[in-house]
């Protein structure tokens, strides 16, 4: 069973992911803060992380650099969720490792296709890179 | 740097000083000589003229006695015998007179007595001769000065008999005695007298003559001179004469002359002038060395004044000098107690003050460069702030926003349970509210973030081909839905663009989305094209148009063509504006051109590099 972790603060946002992802099959481990999250990817090591980069105690960007720099977690897929605030953010989320980049509002159905790509690309051919987000 | 003075003060005052010293000493000396002159010339002439004078008096006087020794033999009683015996004691007793003759009353001669011949009486006949005749009728004549051998002067004097024996007595009378009479009257060492007889005929003179008697000196300068003032002198005036002339040897001389009576005789006493002037010359040659010592006296007096003038006025300029190259510190050190004192110290007051002045302003310039990097320190943490706020408002916004667009889709998805169909129409006006809110959200923050220069391009190469058919990709379904035809019209040849795609993707989104949004009927066109480096990206449609007092206004802020039918569109006026800043800042500008009831055509050109911010405002109108 693929196994995604989700970093969100907010109870609203986890529980539309939570159910989203559930119901179309997947695993779910849910964190509320960056610490967290990064303790749970790094004990879970789940085969895709979904991470909010505003995050309260640690933010989405040094999560995913944390987690990027475990090896076992290196080829571990992160899509990175932002509030679209400034320009720059995508730049940002990718050079902290993030694989892939959703504004918010996202659309569950975009997202979830997304997920799926990414998922399908990590299967067959190892690492993968610059993936488009949806 | 400093200019280099033609000529410092300091020669001026040496100058002026040794000038006037030297001038004063030489009307002086000038002076001096010219008295002295005229002195010692008259001197020497005083001194010539008495010599001459005496010699004269001595010659007339020994003629005289000659006279007066042949008188003795005149006398009447004597016979011829007794007069013989006379004759040759004269020639005893008068060396000067050679040979002494007898005339009888009709002019014979009878007697003939001689220093050197046998006298052998000729009896010759006297009787026209002027020594006959003449001492016959003035008694004693002087003959005039003849030669005997070319340079021995003779005179005769004849002297007539009175009584018995009546007749002429004549004396033949040798006058190289005046040599000794003339020599002892030359004065000086080099001067020397001498006799001249007529027609200028050295009679006698002293040895440092050096001319033998006889020779004609009538063209000396002072003989000529001389003898023409002789001629115009009064009868009976016998004084000296002098004039400057040149002797034998060429030597210039001063010359006095004096006529000897009786005779047309001169006696000249000359002397050189190297001799006569030589006083005068020491005289010259002291006041010369004198004009020296004091020129020299008077460039050290000039330069040491001019020192003491000139040194603290260097100082002055070095120092001020100083003050120029900003070196207030230093002090100007003049100690001579005058004006110059007086003006270094105003100087170094003046330097005190800059000084002060200086550390003041250095003190104010440091305090406002502290307060503006303060204030620079603030405005970034404002900026910071204002960053934040964005982020943060961008969030707190969109987080919840999320939530009620991510329910309702996952609503209509049936995730939770089939919906009836009722329920999926009010969920889908939900969802267009949602992403209308969010549209609003996203211009207003857009907004905000370009006021406050908080929206950075992200420039980057993309095609203008795949902007615009991504904006008819998104835009299509609308026209569709109003039954309006969308036609693109793209150039093959595009160049690849530099800037930032979103934008750009958001400025033409907006503006084609205007234009189906605002026509009811018709079409909505795009063209695009470029020129070597420059886009031009023109938006026609057949709406309603746009009248020219709203043409500028619609692109400030939430301005709204104010009409029913705008209003009905919705919308918040916030697009165009937007839309205007962003191609601003690519450096590009929007036309406008429109006619109410036809329609409108908004013209984007965009550089094909964006270059920055164009003119504020250059959002063009034009009908
Ligand atoms: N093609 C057009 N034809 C006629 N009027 C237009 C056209 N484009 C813009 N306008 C007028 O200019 C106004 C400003 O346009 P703008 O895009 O700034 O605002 P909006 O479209 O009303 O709202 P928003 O774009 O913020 O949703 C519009 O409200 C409309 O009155
Ligand atoms: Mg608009």
């Amino acid at each position: 069973m693929t196994h995604i972790l989700v970093v969100e603060d907010t109870e609203d946002n986890r529980r539309i992911l939570r159910d989203l992802l559930t119901h179309a099959g997947f695993t779910l481990t849910e964190a509320g803060d960056g610490e967290r999250g990064v303790a749970l990817a790094l004990s879970e090591k789940p085969d895709l992380i979904l991470m909010d980069m505003q995050l309260p105690i640690v933010d989405g960007y040094d999560a995913a650099r944390r987690i990027k720099a475990d090896p076992a977690m290196a080829k571990t897929p992160i899509v990175a969720v932002t509030s679209y605030a400034l320009s720059g953010d995508e730049e940002k989320a990718r050079a902290a490792g993030c694989d892939a980049y959703v504004a918010k509002p996202f659309s569950p159905r975009q997202l979830l296709a997304t997920v799926k790509e990414l998922l399908a690309r990590e299967t067959p051919a190892g690492p993968a890179k610059g993936i488009d987000r949806g | 740097m400093r200019t280099r003075l033609r000529g410092g003060l300091f020669g001026k005052y040496v100058g002026t000083f040794v000038g006037f010293a030297v001038f004063v000493l030489l009307v002086n000396g000038v002076l001096e000589m010219a008295f002295t002159y005229r002195e010692t010339t008259a001197a020497v002439v005083k001194a010539e003229s008495e010599k001459a004078e005496a010699a004269a008096a001595r010659i007339a006087q020994q003629i005289a006695e000659i006279e007066r020794q042949i008188a003795w033999t005149t006398r009447a009683s004597a016979g011829v015998e007794q007069r013989r015996n006379d004759y040759m004691l004269l020639l005893q007793q008068v060396p000067a007179i050679d040979e002494l003759m007898q005339i009888d009353g009709n002019g014979k001669e009878l007697l003939r007595v001689s220093r050197f011949t046998v006298e052998a009486i000729a009896g010759t006949d006297y009787a026209q001769d002027p020594r006959f005749l003449q001492a016959l009728a003035r008694q004693v004549w002087i003959g005039p000065v003849y030669f005997r051998n070319e340079v021995d002067p003779y005179i005769s004097i004849a002297m007539a008999h009175s009584g018995q024996y009546a007749g002429v007595t004549v004396a033949e009378v040798d006058l190289r005695f005046l040599r000794d009479l003339v020599a002892p009257f030359a004065i000086g060492d080099q001067g020397y007298a001498y006799v001249l007889g007529a027609k200028g005929r050295l009679l006698a003179g002293s040895d440092l003559l050096k001319a033998p008697r006889g020779s004609d000196l009538g063209g000396l300068p002072q003989v000529v001179e001389v003898t023409a003032d002789v001629a115009d002198q009064p009868a009976g005036d016998r004084s000296a004469l002098a004039a400057f002339g040149r002797d034998l040897g060429d030597r210039s001389v001063l010359a006095a002359a004096v006529a000897v009576p009786r005779t047309d005789w001169l006696v000249f006493v000359e002397q050189p002038l190297a001799e006569a002037f030589k006083p005068f010359y020491v005289l010259l040659l002291r006041i010369g060395g004198l004009i020296l010592l004091c020129i020299a006296l008077a460039v050290l007096a000039g330069v040491l004044l001019a020192r003491r003038m000139v040194v603290p006025i260097r100082a002055l300029a070095a120092g001020v000098g100083k003050f120029g190259a900003g070196e207030f510190g230093h002090r100007i050190e003049v100690r001579t107690g005058d004006e110059i004192e007086a003006l270094a110290d105003e100087f170094n007051r003046m330097a005190a003050q800059l000084d002060q002045s200086y550390a003041r302003l250095e003190q104010t310039v440091e305090e406002r460069t502290r307060q503006l990097a303060e204030r620079g320190r603030q405005l970034q943490i404002a900026n910071e702030h204002k960053s934040q706020f964005f982020a943060n408002m961008s969030h707190e916004l969109r987080t919840p926003l999320n939530a009620v667009l991510g329910y309702a889709e996952l609503l209509v998805d049936g995730l939770y349970g089939e919906m009836p169909q009722k329920a999926v129409d009010v969920l889908e006006r939900v969802q267009a509210n949602g992403r209308h809110l969010l549209g609003l959200i996203n211009d207003v923050l857009d907004l905000s973030k370009i006021e406050a220069g908080q929206l950075a391009l992200v420039l980057d190469a993309y095609s203008m081909r795949g902007v615009v058919e991504q904006v008819v990709a998104s835009t299509e379904s609308l026209a569709r839905a109003k039954g309006l035809a969308l036609t693109t019209q793209i150039a093959d040849d595009l160049p690849i663009g530099h800037g930032d795609e979103r934008r750009l993707t958001q400025v033409f989104l907006n503006i084609v989305g205007n234009a189906i949004k605002f026509t009811e009927r018709g079409s909505v066109d795009i063209r695009v094209g470029a020129s070597s480096d420059a886009f031009e990206v023109a938006v026609r449609d057949t709406g309603p148009g746009i009248a020219p007092e709203d043409r500028q206004r619609i692109f400030d802020e939430f301005q709204q063509v104010d009409n029913s039918n705008t209003r009905q569109k919705g919308g918040t006026g916030l697009g165009l504006a937007i839309a205007r800043r962003l191609v601003e800042m690519h450096g590009g500008v929007i036309r406008l051109e429109s006619e109410v009831g036809i329609g409108s055509a908004f013209t984007i050109v965009l550089p094909v590099r964006a270059t920055g911010p164009g003119a504020p405002g250059a959002a063009g109108v034009a009908s």
